[in-house]
């Protein structure tokens, strides 16, 4: 574990970083505050750029167009692509590319052609709908959506929750139970649903306390979508879902560690600013000690972040460290906004500067892609069956 | 929404709060306006309201507070498109028309 970076690392890092501060950040000027959709004139603009800089569709492996990079290298650039208002947000608002596609990589040639590369291109959007009514932490057990074979054809039925974006989206990946209840993960199959089949139906946007996100509540009313809808095979649908989650986790993490560091660095200025009883915030001791505790908590999330990424760069089991640094970065970043909306007094909470923003946004990442407790689970299943092997086992 | 409208006038005006929130104008033909007062908005809803009232007499309003204002604002202007199969004419120029499929139960 090294993390000096490379000459290759340094230079991109550098050019993700002018273009965010200088193309991203003053778009952001004339957005309301709580706005994570760019004008898509202006966003077309955008992705031009970044595809003149090679940095388009970071996460998608090179046949598909991608820069090829490994896992470490695109986690330190997630860190730094989040470092501007909105940056909780998948990719600099999708200049940077579509949140990535991992299930569709293993898709038909059919379906690469028709999904696949469209939504590569910024021209179709999807959602991923695995989450129900009946809870979200234990999957395999609480899918209730049914999806029953007819002819060729499938027909699928049941509800969804919480279905970040389906509400825009042109198609989507639905997880339906295919087996019989008792078949657990082995019964579930997913789905490539066009919106416009039929039959489904967005029924709401869920209002949360994250603003400028649309999760939403789904209905399939016999919803019959061809045999060729399968993605992968059938009955494997959990397993895709599983390794998506996992690999998700890493950038969700570096996005959460990339606002933290925008926080502390908004800290710092204003601390240097700011008098009270005569002297600047940064004199006294009371905010000295915050700004150390945030960069102790963005230090050790950052670097656990990028064991992480590292593990899964070496091809070695990483579901581990993955939780590990999802549980640490999601809940470090959340103390160190908490502090430097401290060090703002009343300006921190005013929709002036985005720390309420991020306060609010990073409760969340706690909650979405798995709740700091099944991360929790995860780790301590694995400690206690001897298969994790600790830092200086390795 | 499913609030009572009001006729848009000075006085009903003063009575709107200046917080973030969603509200509908209507002329004689219908709704006309669908918006937003968000975080940039001055004096919230009430000086959102304010532009649409020194268009002119003849208008009526109804409003949500509400801090999810971009979510219910999206939300509103969706079932109005997939009511009339069009945006309000306050959005039909507007290139980030939250255009999509929700549907009322
Ligand atoms: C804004 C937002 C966007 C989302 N987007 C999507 C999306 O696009 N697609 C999608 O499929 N889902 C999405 N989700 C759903 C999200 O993944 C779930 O909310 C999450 O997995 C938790 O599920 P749940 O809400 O049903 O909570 P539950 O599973 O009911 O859990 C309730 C509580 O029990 C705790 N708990 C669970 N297991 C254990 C345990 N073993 N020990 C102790 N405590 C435990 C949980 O941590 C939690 O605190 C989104 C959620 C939000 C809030």
């Amino acid at each position: 574990m090294g993390f000096a970076f490379n000459d290759v690392q340094r230079a991109l890092i550098h050019n993700v970083r002018s273009f965010v501060r200088n193309e991203i950040v003053p778009l952001e000027l004339e957005l309301d505050p709580d706005e994570s959709e760019l004008r898509p004139s202006v966003l077309d603009g955008l992705r031009v750029k970044t595809k003149q800089m090679g940095l388009y569709n970071l996460d998608a492996p090179e046949e598909f167009g991608g820069p090829g990079l490994d896992t470490v290298t695109r986690t330190l650039l997630a860190m730094e692509m989040s470092q501007h208002r909105a940056g909780l947000y998948s990719a600099c608002y999708g200049a940077f590319g579509q949140p990535d596609m991992a299930q569709l990589y293993e898709a038909t040639d059919e379906q690469k052609e028709r999904y696949l590369h469209p939504v590569l291109r910024g021209e179709k959007s999807s959602f991923f709908a695995l989450t129900e009514p009946a809870g979200g932490s234990d999957p395999a057990r609480s899918i209730q959506t049914r999806a029953k074979q007819d002819g060729d054809d499938w027909i699928i039925n049941g509800t969804k929750v919480f279905i970040s974006g389906a509400d825009s989206a042109d198609f989507g990946l639905v997880f339906a139970r295919t087996g019989d209840r008792e078949s657990g993960r082995e019964g579930i199959t997913c789905f490539i649903v066009d919106a416009d089949t039929p039959g489904f139906t967005v029924r709401r946007v869920i209002h949360t306390l994250r603003s400028g996100h649309y999760p939403t509540e789904l209905v399939f009313e016999d919803v019959r979508v061809p045999g060729s809808a399968v993605l992968g095979e059938v009955g494997q649908g959990f397993a895709m879902a599983s390794e998506r989650l996992t690999k998700n986790r890493i950038p969700y993490a570096a996005g959460c560690i990339g606002v933290a560091m925008a926080a502390h660095r908004l800290a710092i200025e204003y601390a240097g600013i700011r008098s009270v009883f005569g002297q600047k915030l940064a004199d006294h001791e009371g905010i000295q000690w915050m700004l150390v505790e945030n960069e102790i908590d963005i230090r050790s999330a950052a670097l656990v972040t990028l064991d992480a990424a590292e593990r899964a760069d070496s091809g070695e089991p990483f579901r581990t460290e993955v939780a590990l640094a999802k549980i640490v970065a999601t809940e470090s970043s959340g103390r160190v906004v908490d502090r430097a909306i401290q060090i703002h007094g009343g300006y921190g909470v005013t929709k002036d500067l985005p720390l309420e923003r991020w306060y609010r946004e990073l409760r969340i990442r706690r909650i979405g892609e798995g709740t700091t407790e099944t991360q929790k689970m995860i780790v301590s299943r694995d400690l206690l069956r001897g298969r994790y092997a600790g830092l200086m086992d390795r | 929404m499913t609030k009572a409208w009001s006729p848009l006038t000075a006085e009903t005006l003063a009575e709107v709060p200046a917080t973030v929130g969603v509200f509908e104008v209507a002329d004689a033909s219908g709704v006309i306006g669908i918006d937003y007062a968000g975080g940039h908005s001055p004096f919230g809803l009430r000086g959102a309201l304010q532009v649409w009232l020194d268009r002119g007499p003849g208008l009526s309003f109804r409003y949500e507070r509400t801090n999810a204002y971009l979510s219910r604002f999206r939300e509103v202007v969706q079932v109005f498109v997939n009511d009339t199969g069009e945006p309000p004419s306050n959005l039909a120029d507007t290139e980030n028309l939250p255009t999509g499929r929700i549907r009322q139960n």
